[in-house]
């Protein structure tokens, strides 16, 4: 992923999307969390709901009470306020479920539907009550007294008419009786609702019937009368037998139909009730759980949602300090001037790929930089051993001349030192004593001349010996041997070489004068008092040189004059023959062979002379040549 | 399995209550035809039997069913509401001192010979007992002073037909199935052991029976006449009633046959005054009811046909004809199917099968699947009718339905107690 | 006019200026003793002898530079580094006028240099002047006792 994000997006749009994919996370998780609340808000909000309506019971079954106390108020008191009331309340009621309808679950509401059509029922057979109980007033108050009234005047009449005889009176006065007990017997049945009294008033009214019929047999005059009376009579009954059906009929409604309504929302309150607390309870349940559920989904959610911002904030963070700590990297070894340091390429077209293309256009400066600094130190080192070896000639110079001054003017400070003493010891006029000392200057001139072609040659050495070639040092000390065979003997000086000596690359003739020195200072020097003076020849090999030996049994040199004797013009002692340039020679021309003359000795028992040549392949190597 | 369904149900009374008081336009269904109206209960007035009766007499009838209380108030206050009326014996006393109903000419009643003992002497067989209360054969004849009477006279107050006996259904699932006429008992209404569980009809004419029947089962109280009781008795009675209920014992009571079907479907009920079509339908759902043979006896009901006051001439007699046809066969054994019995059975015998008979009447197990008159299967092959044949069924008849003197003294005490 | 005893240590390598030497010394102040030491071992070891008190320490040192086995600087700087020899006067006397030669003298507290003259008269008028200003110079009292 970091991999990809390196090589496939652009920085800055890396950071964006860091930023964009925070904002996303925090965002989801507030929006999580509001969701979570809301549901948990949701379902308090429910539960506070259902807690209230949780005493429903109590509520309706009160109003219902209310209500049907008012009802029978009104069915028995026939009070119109209580009607009044039974609508109002009935009103309010149905309000109230109604309302309580909107928000409830499937099985409340079920309920709650029973409880109205109930309380619709209940109210509908009130209405039907309350008909039947004003049609029962009406009959009572309005028909039933009339006919009642009617029937009196119309007996009343027939009393009048039939004055003749006192026993029809008696019998008219009489049924007139009977009639006030029927009227009497009504009122008694509507006070006390005993059914018994309404026999009785029907006994009385067709006691009044068949009397009044009898009479209508004997009393021949007054038959449309009786005859009207008899009509009236049975519309009088009809009058209270409707009034006490009516009455039967509202009191059904009032005590089976609606009191069964009432006790049925009662029950179905009670149901509801403790369906509601149920529900409450699994409602309680159902918020804890989801109270738990939510808040592992809002810590799931949330926690997920972090680690993977975490990721890819890690991996945007990586993909954007990755290159830049290797760029940091590869600039801190730029810095340190490195021509090498690792470059990574980047594919998208970003800052950081321009910073790695300016990282790769430093490096190749660096590069440059090191190839030049390379260059220049070792021009810089080319110089100095210039420098150096200038120095070293300028200083071989300086010495040169020093010594080339001092000695050349020895002679001549001799030379003119005895001229002085002539020209006195002539004043003198001791001539011979001048002529004597003349010789004093003429070896001394002559002594100068051999200084001076001395210096000349040692001037030559490494200057104009170009002519290199194989030499077989067994030849040339066979030859040498051969030259110095006079001088050899006169000094009595064993000259012993060995065999199978090395074929070295040189100046043939620089390293014959080399030997020639090495010879004619053993002539000079070895001398030995207890043997004959001998001079031995050979050669060694050490790692990449020939090392020849030159051993005498001389008187040896000590220790402190072993390196001073190759200096220019160094003499061990006051021997005339000697310039002192012989071996500042010797040293000069192994120098230039690359290779060196050393002297090993021990006071007393001779010396050696040790001389060191590279040891040179077929193909002969040009020999170099220090200045 | 629409038999008797709204017999008492409450919202019909009121919806219905409303248009009796003022019939809509009968007069004007007048056409060539005679046309009758009939007043009545769900249990007779059905379309099937209105097409039958339509097609076999040649005249037009109208019905107009409705509620118990609703069709008598009609009745009883406006004669000119209906011709014929159908209902209950417990009714007449109402109708006849309301002198809504005329009396019926035995002469012009085709098969009234054939009308057995049950109505006419209170009993089918010479040793059984007669129910207390207003036995139908009490309230039958017209005595010479215009009262009505069990004394033999040329004039009836109604043609008995379609009768039944009530009694108690159980969850047998719940309560151990128990021996009919033996076991079986009205105490059980007030068993402790069925707490809670217990409903009862809400009709006071029928239900006070029920619980005074359980009551004296149960030795709580005793009645001088429980067909007639007083108000002492009502007292005492729907104090035990009242008390009962206090405690929980009961559920409640229902006001029709679809709501105490309901309640002992969903098991709120286990024991329930019923009428048997609620039985059979129960069984139908798959809930063992059984409907019981209480051994102090069924409380009996006697469906009643009345002749109104106001029916006169080609009316009257196109009534005659229809009260006729009932006793006429068809529709005996069409109402046998729901397991009503007519007043003449033999001659609706030859309408049914010997299968149905040897069900519906003889207390015999089905030899095959019975058809009800919905045409479902309402008898499976096996069945036994619970309480034996017509005979032994009313051979054990402890209390007609009947409305008694005391009749609103217990509308109020009955309003107390499904209130407490 | 008595002259005391005077040694001269005359170290010189060449015969023929060591024989010039003494040609003006011998003509200048006869009584002079010279003791002419040829090379630079055998100075030394005259040298050691003085130091151990074995010769007497001579008045006056005519030291040449460019002397066989060890030269005239490091023959200065053993005299001037021991505390008998440091009271004899050294003058070096050489052909040398390299800078070089005479400032490493000075710094070895050479008392003198002197470079021998070319000129024909030059040899005599330098020997004469040398001896004449150490003539003058007391140091003879405290080194010769």
């Amino acid at each position: 992923m970091i991999q990809y994000l390196i090589n496939h997006v652009r920085l800055q749009h890396r950071i964006y999307a860091s930023f964009i994919a925070a904002t996303i996370v925090i965002v989801a998780i507030i929006l999580i969390t509001y969701a979570v609340f809301a549901r948990i808000d949701r379902d308090l909000r429910d539960f506070i709901f259902s807690s209230k309506q949780s005493r429903i019971d109590l509520q309706l079954t009160a109003q219902v009470a209310e209500l049907h106390r008012l009802s029978l108020t009104f069915t028995y008191e026939g009070h119109r306020s209580a009607a009044e009331q039974v609508t109002h309340s009935y009103q309010n009621l149905m309000q109230q479920i109604d309302q309580t309808l909107q928000q409830n679950s499937p099985s409340v509401k079920t309920i709650l539907t029973t409880i109205k059509h109930r309380l619709e029922s209940y109210y509908m057979a009130f209405e039907q009550l309350k008909q039947q109980r004003d049609l029962r007033q009406q009959l009572i108050n309005v028909e039933f007294r009339n006919n009642a009234s009617n029937v009196e005047a119309l007996i009343n009449q027939l009393l009048e008419n039939s004055s003749n005889s006192l026993a029809v009176q008696l019998e008219i006065k009489s049924i007139l009786n009977t009639l006030l007990l029927v009227e009497k017997n009504v009122f008694r049945y509507l006070d006390s609702l005993d059914a018994s009294y309404i026999t009785a008033a029907q006994h009385n009214l067709n006691h009044v019937v068949d009397r009044l019929n009898a009479l209508n047999q004997t009393e021949n005059s007054s038959h449309a009368t009786i005859h009207q009376a008899l009509h009236k009579l049975d519309q009088y009954q009809r009058s209270y037998i409707k009034a006490v059906q009516h009455m039967r009929g509202y009191l059904y409604l009032i005590n089976v139909v609606m009191a069964a309504e009432a006790y049925e929302i009662n029950f179905q309150s009670k149901k509801l009730s403790s369906l509601i607390v149920s529900e409450m309870r699994s409602k309680e349940e159902s918020i804890r759980n989801s109270q738990a559920e939510a808040l592992s989904i809002l810590v799931m959610s949330a926690s997920l949602l972090l680690s993977l911002l975490i990721v890819l904030s890690y991996s945007i963070g990586q993909s954007i300090s990755i290159p830049i700590m290797r760029l940091t990297e590869t600039f801190r070894q730029l810095t340190n001037g490195s021509g090498n340091a690792k470059i990574f390429s980047y594919p998208v077209v970003d800052e950081i790929s321009q910073l790695s293309q300016a990282a790769a256009a430093f490096r190749d400066k660096n590069t440059q930089t090191e190839k030049l600094l390379t260059r220049s130190i070792q021009l810089t080192q080319a110089l100095e051993k210039n420098r150096l070896a200038l120095e070293r000639s300028n200083d071989e110079l300086e010495q040169f001349v020093y010594t080339v001054s001092h000695d050349l003017k020895a002679p001549l400070v001799t030379s003119m030192g005895f001229i002085g003493i002539i020209r006195k010891l002539a004043d003198q006029g001791k001539y011979d004593q001048a002529i004597q000392k003349l010789d004093k200057v003429t070896s001394s001139i002559e002594r100068m001349g051999q200084l001076t072609s001395d210096l000349l040659e040692l001037s030559r050495i490494g200057r104009i010996d170009v002519d290199m070639k194989k030499i077989d040092l067994n030849i040339l000390l066979k030859q040498l041997a051969h030259s110095q065979q006079e001088q050899l003997q006169s000094a009595g000086l064993q000259f012993i070489v060995q065999s199978r000596l090395p074929v070295i690359v040189g100046n043939e003739s620089r390293i014959l004068q080399l030997f020639e020195n090495i010879v004619s200072n053993a002539i000079k020097y070895a001398r030995n008092p207890e043997q004959a003076p001998v001079l031995e020849i050979g050669s060694i090999i050490e790692q990449d040189y020939h090392l020849i030996y030159c051993k005498d049994n001389g008187p040896g040199i000590e220790l402190a004059f072993q390196q001073k004797v190759f200096a220019l013009f160094y003499r061990l002692d006051k021997q005339p023959e000697g310039t002192g340039i012989g071996l500042a020679i010797a040293k000069k021309v192994m120098r230039s062979h690359g290779g060196d003359i050393w002297i090993e000795s021990t006071g007393g028992k001779g010396t050696t002379f040790w001389l060191k040549f590279p040891i040179v392949n077929e193909q002969a190597k040009e020999a170099k040549y220090d200045l | 399995m629409d038999r008797r369904t709204f017999i008492l149900q409450s919202g019909t009374i009121a919806s219905a209550a409303m248009t009796s008081l003022a019939f809509p336009g009968i007069a004007k269904a007048y056409n060539r035809k005679p046309t009758i109206k009939v007043v009545g209960t769900h249990v007779t007035l059905q379309e099937s039997i209105r097409l039958q009766a339509e097609k076999d007499l040649g005249i037009a009838i109208e019905f107009y069913p409705g509620g118990d209380a609703e069709v008598l108030l009609k009745a009883s206050t406006d004669p000119f509401s209906f011709d014929v009326y159908e209902q209950w014996s417990d009714s007449i006393k109402v109708l006849w001192m309301a002198n809504a109903i005329q009396p019926i000419d035995i002469r012009k009643l085709s098969y009234w010979e054939e009308i057995n003992g049950l109505s006419k002497n209170g009993r089918l067989t010479d040793t059984a007992p007669i129910g207390l209360g207003d036995s139908p054969h009490k309230l039958l004849y017209l005595q010479p002073d215009g009262s009505l009477g069990s004394t033999v006279s040329g004039h009836v107050s109604f043609l008995p037909y379609v009768h039944n006996t009530d009694s108690f259904g159980y969850n047998s699932a719940v309560i151990p199935q128990a021996i009919p006429y033996q076991t079986e008992s009205w105490g059980w209404l007030l068993d402790e052991r069925y707490h809670g569980k217990v409903a009862i009809v809400n009709a006071p004419t029928i239900g006070i029976f029920d619980m005074a029947l359980a009551a004296q089962a149960r030795g709580l109280m005793t009645f001088n006449d429980m067909g007639n009781m007083s108000r002492e008795e009502i007292d005492t009675l729907f104090d035990i009633m009242i008390a009962k209920k206090r405690q929980g014992h009961f559920r409640g009571v229902w006001t029709s046959v679809p709501h105490s079907v309901e309640l002992m479907a969903s098991g709120e009920v286990i024991l329930s005054s019923l009428f048997s079509p609620a039985a059979s339908q129960l069984n139908g759902m798959g809930i063992p009811c059984v409907y019981a043979a209480p051994k102090e006896g069924y409380r009996a009901w006697q469906g009643v046909m009345c002749l109104s006051r106001a029916s006169q001439g080609e009316r009257r007699e196109a009534a005659y004809a229809f009260m006729n046809w009932w006793l006429s066969g068809w529709p005996g054994a069409f109402i046998a199917r729901q397991g009503y019995y007519i007043s003449n059975p033999q001659r609706s015998k030859t309408f049914m099968s010997q299968a149905e008979w040897d069900y519906w009447y003889d207390g015999k197990p089905a030899t095959s699947a019975l058809q009800g008159t919905d045409g479902n299967i309402s008898v499976r092959e096996g069945d036994i009718r619970t309480g034996g044949s017509y005979t032994k069924r009313f051979e054990h008849v402890a209390i007609w339905n009947t409305v008694m003197a005391t009749y609103e003294y217990s509308l109020m005490k009955w309003n107390e107690f499904v209130l407490s | 006019m008595t002259y005391e005893h005077r040694d001269l240590l005359l170290i010189e390598d060449s015969d023929e200026h060591a024989e010039l030497a003494l040609f003006y010394i011998s003509e200048y102040r006869p009584d002079i003793h010279v003791i002419r030491l040829a090379d630079g071992g055998v100075a030394m070891d005259y040298l050691e002898s003085v130091s151990n008190l074995t010769k007497p320490l001579p008045w006056l040192c005519l030291l040449d530079l460019q002397l066989p086995k060890y030269d005239g600087h490091e023959i200065l700087s053993v005299i001037k580094s021991d505390s008998i020899l440091i009271k004899m006067p050294v003058v070096v006397f050489t052909t040398s006028a390299a800078k070089k030669d005479i400032s490493r003298s000075i710094s070895h507290h050479a008392n003198s240099f002197i470079t021998k003259p070319m000129g024909a008269d030059g040899y005599g008028k330098a020997i004469h002047s040398i001896l004449s200003y150490w003539e003058l110079n007391q140091h003879s009292l405290i080194s010769l006792g």
